[in-house]
């Protein structure tokens, strides 16, 4: 099917590529930013909750007779007020195997993980709320807490009854000839590999502020999303508000990173106790409350086998993801969105793999649930799939540029064993230019010397191909049903200045800046004349988030067509008042000119004035219209690719790494601005930095979270984040406007994985190869002494029944 | 004032970005609350509440500080900057134009405190390494831009700053 | 994340502040509030009435008095980096307080809120102790004076009665060679150990080393195993290895998210070590 909303109009490029500082700087650099907790309406009250303190048990008595009483208390609910009026919300992801749970806005009956929201209070300030949550008595029947996702994953004692077996999803399929592959291996290497549990964390918690207007029957909610317009949904879905009384606010953004692409119960009760109060509420979580249940993300444990013949070429790939998915599908986003993606997304990568199969799975737990952290899936997958390649490299004594060389798509377009095609890339490119950048003999000399000094350095590298845009065309090349919808709006005023409204909302990114650069070039028009309002209202265009690296592609092609629309117009009255052919007119710099006689021209601002304000200017049959709504998708995937090489220093006397230095390859097309790019590369990278050696949200053996203030929870500061040397290819995207293809998540995709081989590499005298992150400076002594906590993969066969499918009489099950 | 008996409302006489100011404050509210809820200064931003992420920086008397870990009622007598008090006139200052310049702002919520630890930074140290940039820059957190173009941004403004001082 | 209720007094005088404390046991002293504040946010302590030190004059000395250094309770870690004398007379304390938290922090953080607090990561009770120093203390039942080996307990508790305000750190100077050490992953982290060292030079006066031990072990104290090893002999890079390997296996230590006992152990080892030799080099 190719829908006209398909198509990309051609973009002659003059503000694409600049590095245009940007237009939302001077707002938030003096104190005039306006986030979600710098509103305020008339009247507020404000919401705090009680939250559960065991991992699992059964709710006996709530008494709010003592908070009740407190003065500037207003509301106090449990499940039982609400219950009636919302009965939770339920998740569940179009992948095979994903099995629908629903969370409740509050716990009824009994509480599943630590954090859990029990108890809503509303009072005259947060401070009074606390005092009153204090004074809630919450008698609890202890029930077992399930803690270890591998060992729930097999039944036993139960997370949530909603599944009885705990398990949240559990689906596998296979491509290409996987038996044979295995079977006539040369080499087969295998490994579990474990990334921790973190929490993105953004510097703005989460928040919302709901206003309802019983008079008029309106609701207002102010959120810090990146689905604005899906929470508005959800208001109708969940809570019966009719989407047209609704709007939902998006204020500026202290960061999502994927948290914020939830819908959050807190979100959902805001309305119905404005509702019942006839109050504006507004609640702002503090950071121990984001810790213990904003989301939690990242944490897998995925086994990974490569089959390879004697020269390292490798024939198959099997991948079993396991997450540890929490008490509930944290919607809309599922557990699926990181065992699914791990196992059906990125096993074969960069490489030229002819046969995959994959299970996925993800474990029912007593902990806060699995969300969304930029790079899902993609990030344990990269950090699977890239070190397991160091380890067949070490084995065959290949250098891991000569490994992934061997072993790298070398055309295009390359169909992967699940039929999805890769219309282009510079893949192979990549690993040369990251091998050139690190000068590698020059450091594998300074190893060896840094060595006898008794200093260990070590180097790490990782390639990634990164889903651009998500977009229909990517859900359907997954086996998806789903489509994605996205509209900008473009309006041109009487006197030529330009509104441009994107569905899609900023958190830190720059759509501002960035759409008015492609808005100026469709238009022809100055940066400066151009003024983008990037979602803050859902009254405006209609996006379906700010996720999976999408903005910067869709939100542009919505851009691209809706000023086209526009440019079509001018182009049909210039024509007309230059008495030349449509096809001869050119928009550049301000101007409507003929082309090849610059002389007739004139100013697109005189063609605006005319269209509105001088019919006797038009074409014949000409219709005025000034401002139009475009939808933009995809009907096939893109692909932006790139990689990482960091050079790591350990101290073997505490076990402390530090990173020396990050070299960055980034080819995500045309990039509308470089320095954006760079600003999200480097982002990223420091946040995979953070998921390598710092961070870590640790669970006692009670299930009680031990992290939940920043002096635990250890996000990378200033003193331990490296410079950065980036360079970037360009390999533009055939269907993009302009050629731009996404690339927000690249950074913490890959960088994981380099950091775990660079550690390794710095290991490699001790003979020993961690697989699990972070690398703390314990876990370092440990190597450094021979010993390895996490034990290894459990055999393919057995993982293969457990996925329901009968056991195979071909196939190895040996490992290297 | 001082005061011999306790109370929960605390009068207090405080300078705030130049203007003196007789008010009274709830002995429970940090300064960052008084200065958000009560001054309606949002620009300082409150991360953590437990004095770790650096979000809430202020200077007071010219040092910077936590708003977060310092009460209302502490103000009393004190001089207090926020960066609302940071550009000049409506054009920004050699500081905000460097961060603009480098690109050392995405989200923007930590920045305030950024630029509050750097100000009192420069103000103390017109010329410093990249060393005691760093060194004065550790206790802010920010999530989005890994640092660096933070740490070029400050050396840069040192410079611009020094360049203008002839 | 708010301040429970609750009331709030900023006497004029010692007298005064000594006079608030006694009537309401659950009041409590508020020096620079850096630790105190955060506590009290998580809803972990709600004293009824905070007693705020600020307005009473004089509290923030730091002078040379006879042979010792006098601070005030109320000297802010900033102003002890900054101040020549410490760094003519106490470079150990210069050394340490350079690791305390972040500049923010120590901006307001005082000397006397840091003993009273007790923590055991904290850098100030262990140079305290290593020092051999002294504080004075003063309530409504009249002054008196607290040796340095008496003061620390226990974790996060000292010998301070409940009615007890700090009101002079005294620590004697003289010719000492001495190292400081931590371990900590970011700039101003909590330590994953710490650990400062004094040894007697040929004109201290005094025989006997001094080491003392925090983060660690979670409670303030000395290393007294090793400070046998090191006393009457020459310090070198072998002595300070056995007195490390001694020290460290003197002690029990702490097992938490950022480490095991074990782990800290071999940190605490490494860390004795090092410090001892560096205030070897500085006999």
């Amino acid at each position: 099917m190719d829908n006209p909303h398909f198509n990309s109009p051609p973009i002659t490029r003059n503000m694409i590529g600049k590095r245009v500082p940007r237009s939302e700087d001077a707002k938030l650099l003096t104190g005039r930013g306006r986030y979600l907790n710098d509103i305020d309406v008339e009247g507020q009250l404000h919401a705090c909750f009680v939250r559960s303190p065991a991992a699992h048990g059964r709710i006996l008595k709530i008494d709010t007779s003592v908070a009740s009483a407190l003065p500037g208390v207003h509301l106090i609910w449990t499940s039982a007020d609400i219950e009636s009026q919302c009965a939770g919300m339920e998740a569940q992801f179009s992948a095979d195997g994903c099995l629908p749970m629903t969370m409740p806005l509050l716990a009824k009956d009994v509480v599943r993980y630590v954090g859990e929201p029990v108890v809503l209070v509303v009072a005259d300030s947060r401070a009074v709320a606390e005092d009153a949550c204090d004074l809630i008595g919450l008698d609890l029947e202890d029930l077992e807490a399930v803690l270890d996702p591998r060992a729930s994953i097999q039944g036993g004692p139960v997370a949530n009854g909603e599944r009885p077996d705990n398990v949240g999803i559990r689906g596998h399929a296979s491509f290409g000839d996987v038996d044979e592959a295995f079977n006539n291996a040369a080499h087969v290497v295998s490994a579990l590999y474990h990334p921790g549990r973190v929490a993105a964390a953004p510097m703005e918690t989460r928040g919302c502020l709901a206003d309802y207007d019983w008079a008029q029957d309106r609701l207002k909610l102010w959120v810090s999303a990146q689905m604005p317009h899906y929470v508005k949904l959800c208001l109708n879905l969940y809570l019966g508000f009719d989407e047209s009384r609704c709007e939902v606010i998006s204020p500026d953004t202290g960061g999502g990173f994927g948290q914020k692409a939830h819908v959050f119960p807190e979100e959902m009760l805001m309305p119905l106790a404005s509702k019942h109060l006839r109050s504006p509420i507004k609640w702002v979580e503090d950071r121990r409350e984001n810790l213990l249940a904003g989301s939690h993300a990242h944490e897998q444990f995925v086994t990974i086998e490569y089959a390879a013949n004697a020269d390292g070429r490798i024939t198959g790939v099997r991948t079993h993801a396991l997450v540890d998915g929490g008490a509930y599908h944290m919607p809309p986003q599922t557990m699926a969105v990181e065992s699914w993606c791990t196992a059906a997304v990125t096993p074969t990568g960069v490489y030229d793999i002819p046969a995959t199969e994959y299970v996925y799975e993800a474990a029912v737990t007593n902990k806060c649930p699995m969300g969304a952290y930029r790079g899902v899936g993609y990030m344990a997958g990269t950090l699977a799939r890239e070190c397991l390649m160091d380890d067949l490299g070490r084995k065959l004594n290949m250098s891991p540029f000569d490994i992934r060389r061997l072993n790298v798509v070398p055309e295009f377009p390359w169909t992967n064993p699940q039929g999805i095609v890769f219309d282009e890339g510079s893949w192979l490119e990549t690993i040369n230019v990251l091998e050139e950048m690190v000068d590698y003999p020059a450091f594998l000399k300074r190893q060896a010397e840094a060595r006898k000094a008794g200093k260990y350095l070590g180097l790490g590298i990782s390639v990634f191909v990164e889903s651009s845009g998500e977009s229909t065309g990517m859900l359907k090349a997954h086996g998806m049903h789903e489509i994605y919808h996205d509209t900008a709006t473009v309006k041109m005023d009487s006197s030529g200045s330009v509104t441009v409204t994107s569905g899609l909302n900023s958190q830190g990114q720059g759509h501002e800046t960035t759409l008015a650069q492609v808005a100026a070039d469709v238009l022809g028009v100055s940066f400066e004349s151009i003024v983008v309002d990037a979602g803050t209202s859902t009254k405006g265009a209609y996006g379906s988030g700010t996720v999976g690296s999408r903005a910067g592609v869709i939100a542009s092609g919505c851009v691209n067509r809706a000023a086209y629309a526009i440019r079509e117009k001018l182009v049909a009255v210039a024509a007309n008042m230059l008495e030349s052919s449509e096809d001869d007119i050119v928009l550049e710099n301000g101007m409507a000119s003929v082309a090849g006689a610059p002389e007739s021209q004139v100013s697109i601002a005189d063609v605006a004035m005319a269209i509105y304000w001088d019919e006797s200017l038009w074409p014949v049959g000409f219709e005025p219209e000034m401002e139009f709504t475009k939808a933009w998708d995809t009907s096939r995937p893109m692909f932006s690719n790139g990689g990482h090489a960091m050079i790591v220093e350990l101290d073997p006397a505490t076990g402390f790494v530090n990173v020396e230095q990050v070299f960055s390859v980034e080819d995500c097309g045309v990039m509308i601005n470089p320095t954006i790019v760079e600003g999200q590369i480097r982002g990223g990278v420091v946040q995979g930095i953070g998921l390598g050696l710092f961070e870590q949200l640790v669970y006692d053996k009670d299930g009680n979270l031990s992290t939940t203030s920043f002096l635990d929870y250890q996000t990378p500061t200033m003193d331990v984040s490296p410079p950065f040397e980036i360079r970037h290819l360009e390999t533009p995207s055939k269907i993009s406007a302009s050629g731009v293809k996404g690339m927000g998540e690249s950074g913490l995709i890959a960088a994981p994985a380099a950091v775990l081989n660079a550690v390794n590499d710095a290991l490699a005298p001790f003979g020993s190869v961690l697989y699990e992150l972070p690398a703390t400076p314990e876990k370092m002594m440990r190597a450094m002494q021979g010993l390895v906590d996490l034990e290894g993969p459990e055999p393919w066969s057995k993982l293969w029944e457990r996925a329901g499918v009968e056991p195979r009489e071909s196939g190895s099950m040996e490992t290297a | 004032m001082t005061s011999t008996s306790s109370s929960d409302r605390i009068e207090i006489d405080v300078e705030i970005n130049g203007r003196r100011r007789a008010v009274v404050v709830n002995a429970r509210d940090t300064l960052a609350d008084h200065l958000r809820n009560d001054q309606k200064l949002t620009g300082t931003k409150l991360g953590c509440e437990q004095g770790v992420c650096g979000a809430c920086t202020i200077l007071m008397d010219g040092a910077a500080v936590r708003s977060c870990l310092t009460l209302a009622a502490q103000g009393d007598g004190r001089s207090i900057r926020t960066v609302e008090d940071l550009s000049e006139g409506s054009s920004l200052s050699p500081l905000q134009e460097a961060f603009k310049k480098h690109h050392a702002l995405q989200c923007g919520f930590c920045t305030a405190g950024f630029l509050m630890s750097a100000t009192e930074l420069l103000e103390s140290n017109p010329s410093p390494t990249r060393d005691e940039v760093v060194e004065a820059l550790s206790g802010n957190f920010c999530r989005c831009t890994g640092y660096q173009t933070i740490v070029a941004a400050v050396l840069d403004a040192s410079e611009q700053i020094g360049n203008a001082n002839g | 994340m708010k301040l429970p209720a609750i009331n709030y007094a900023s006497p004029s005088s010692m007298e005064e502040a000594c006079d608030l404390l006694s009537t309401d046991e659950d009041s409590k002293i508020i020096a620079g509030g850096q630790s105190l504040l955060p506590v009290m946010a998580m809803r972990l302590a709600q004293p009824s009435v905070l007693i705020d030190l600020a307005k009473i004059p004089g509290l923030d000395a730091i002078e040379e008095s006879g042979n010792y250094m006098r601070l005030g309770p109320m000297a802010t870690h900033t102003s002890i980096l900054s101040s020549p004398v410490i760094s003519k007379n106490l470079p150990l304390m210069s050394a340490a307080g350079k690791y305390i938290a972040h500049r923010q922090i120590r901006n307001r953080g005082t000397l006397g809120g840091s003993l009273a607090h007790g923590d055991a990561a904290g850098e100030w009770p262990l140079v305290l102790l290593a020092l051999d120093g002294l504080v004075e203390v003063q309530s409504v039942r009249g002054k008196r004076t607290i040796e340095a080996d008496d003061l620390f307990v226990g974790p996060y508790m000292t010998s301070l009665a409940a009615d007890e305000i700090i009101t002079d750190v005294w620590i004697p100077f003289r010719p000492r060679a001495w190292g400081y050490g931590e371990f900590a992953r970011r700039a101003g982290d909590y330590g994953l150990a710490n650990i400062a060292v004094v040894l007697p030079t040929e004109d201290t006066g005094t025989s006997g080393a001094r080491i003392t031990v925090g983060g660690s072990v979670g409670k303030i104290q000395r290393v007294t195993a090793a400070e046998d090893v090191l006393n009457g002999s020459e310090v070198s890079p072998e002595l300070a290895k056995q007195a490390a390997e001694a020290g460290a296996s003197e002690l029990s230590y702490i097992s938490d998210m950022h480490g095991s006992a074990e782990f800290r152990r071999g940190l605490v080892q490494e860390l004795l070590r090092r410090t001892i030799v560096e205030a070897g080099e500085r006999i």
